[in-house]
């Protein structure tokens, strides 16, 4: 029968997207654990930059740096704007949050420069009639932390010349492998001394003095380069990890879903076989009575 | 742990590198080499790429290769070296 047949090939093609996904998700949950890793392996060093950073600014109050406080060149100029997406899609809703986040910053910043990382973001915002100043569309989630660097000592170039008022980073915050949140957050200037909020809350008492090679601008210098980097790397790697995350989870969502239209459709298909049997059954016994 | 030992971290962004108590550390500091004993004032210095030295309890020496800057924090006998790369290299060798 016809429908018989039709019913047949739709479950097999349903089968075998349902293996595509299924791959796809494997493939996405094991990147997930790797970016994981990352992100869990770069923690020690982070916490011991803060660490540091904090007991040199509460020992040497006095010091300051653009990189902190804001140049002077930059007053007035327009913010900029880095938007981490993806390259590649089938990810959920992954992209249009973060950008819907991009996009809620733009509006207030409307002429705000803007640094793409992932092509898909890019789509997006070219749809609302932005144009970013600097794509980069082939990391592919893949975390390349010389890249990382690169990207982030230009950031701080461009910040320090005066070019851009201050960066923004529009990032996932990675909380679990079930769930992510798309933020908008200051890079530069650092902003407050990180020491400041840390006053009283109880810490042990400053060293009476702190030794400083070459000198305390040298190494304040060397400290806010490794700061900058390290929180860019942050982004990145959060927004990664979520990237991965939002894949596994749309992926195992297109599987279910697959498995539950093999159920419907079987079940389709056998009310029609039945259906096909019985009549075949009431044309032999309506023949049969004929001849009698 | 002896009482001439302290603690020694080495760390990078892809991870850390080395955790162990140590006797005496060699890094190659912004303005040259530094000896670093137990009990030292509490310092932050720069790091240039350079050999990092170390001597464990036992009188073992050991090396690392500080491939480009890097940054190291003294306190509370407990030495922290952020570096962006570090190498291993073989630990009895000098050349």
């Amino acid at each position: 029968m016809e429908t018989l047949r039709v019913l047949r090939q739709r479950i097999r093609s349903v089968r075998s997207t349902q293996k595509i996904t299924r791959a796809m998700q494997m493939v996405a949950g094991a990147k997930l654990r790797r970016a994981q890793e990352e992100l869990m392996r770069s923690r020690p060093y982070t916490e011991r930059m803060t660490g540091i950073a904090d007991r040199f600014f509460r020992a040497r109050p006095e010091e300051s740096h653009p990189l902190i406080a804001g140049t002077p060149e930059g007053d007035g100029q327009p913010a900029g704007l880095v938007l981490i997406s993806s390259d590649t899609g089938l990810c959920g809703t992954y992209n249009e949050r973060v950008a819907l986040a991009a996009l809620g910053f733009l509006r207030e910043n409307p002429s705000a420069r803007i640094v793409m990382i992932g092509r898909k973001g890019q789509r997006i915002l070219a749809r609302n009639g932005f144009k970013p100043v600097r794509t980069i569309g082939d990391w592919g989630g893949r975390v390349d932390f010389d890249r990382i660097q690169e990207l982030a000592g230009w950031l701080e170039t461009q910040f320090l010349s005066g070019e851009v008022g201050a960066w923004w980073v529009a990032t996932t915050r990675f909380v679990n492998a079930l769930k992510f949140q798309p933020v908008v957050e200051r890079f530069l200037p650092l902003g407050g001394r990180p020491a400041a909020k840390a006053e009283g809350a109880g810490f042990p008492p400053l060293p009476e003095k702190l030794i400083t090679e070459p000198d305390p601008q040298g190494v304040l210098e060397e400290l806010l380069r490794r700061l900058t980097r390290g929180r860019f790397q942050q982004f990145v790697l959060e927004a990664f990890t979520s990237e991965h995350s939002a894949r596994m989870l749309a992926m195992r969502g297109a599987t279910d879903n697959a498995s539950e239209m093999i159920e419907t459709l079987t079940l389709v298909m056998n009310k029609a076989r039945q259906a096909a049997i019985t009549k075949e059954l009431i044309e032999v016994v309506s023949g049969a009575q004929a001849l009698q | 742990m002896t009482d001439k030992s302290f603690r020694l971290e080495v760390l990078t962004p892809q991870g850390p590198v080395l955790s162990a108590e140590t006797t005496a550390v060699t890094a190659p500091g912004g303005l040259g080499y530094l000896g670093i004993l137990r009990n030292h004032a509490p310092m932050v210095s720069t790091l240039g790429p350079g050999r990092i030295v170390y001597r464990d309890p036992a009188g073992g020496m050991h090396q690392l290769i500080n491939e480009a800057g890097g940054l190291l924090e003294v306190r509370d006998n407990e030495v922290t070296i952020l570096a962006d790369r570090v190498g291993s290299s073989d630990p009895g060798r000098r050349d």
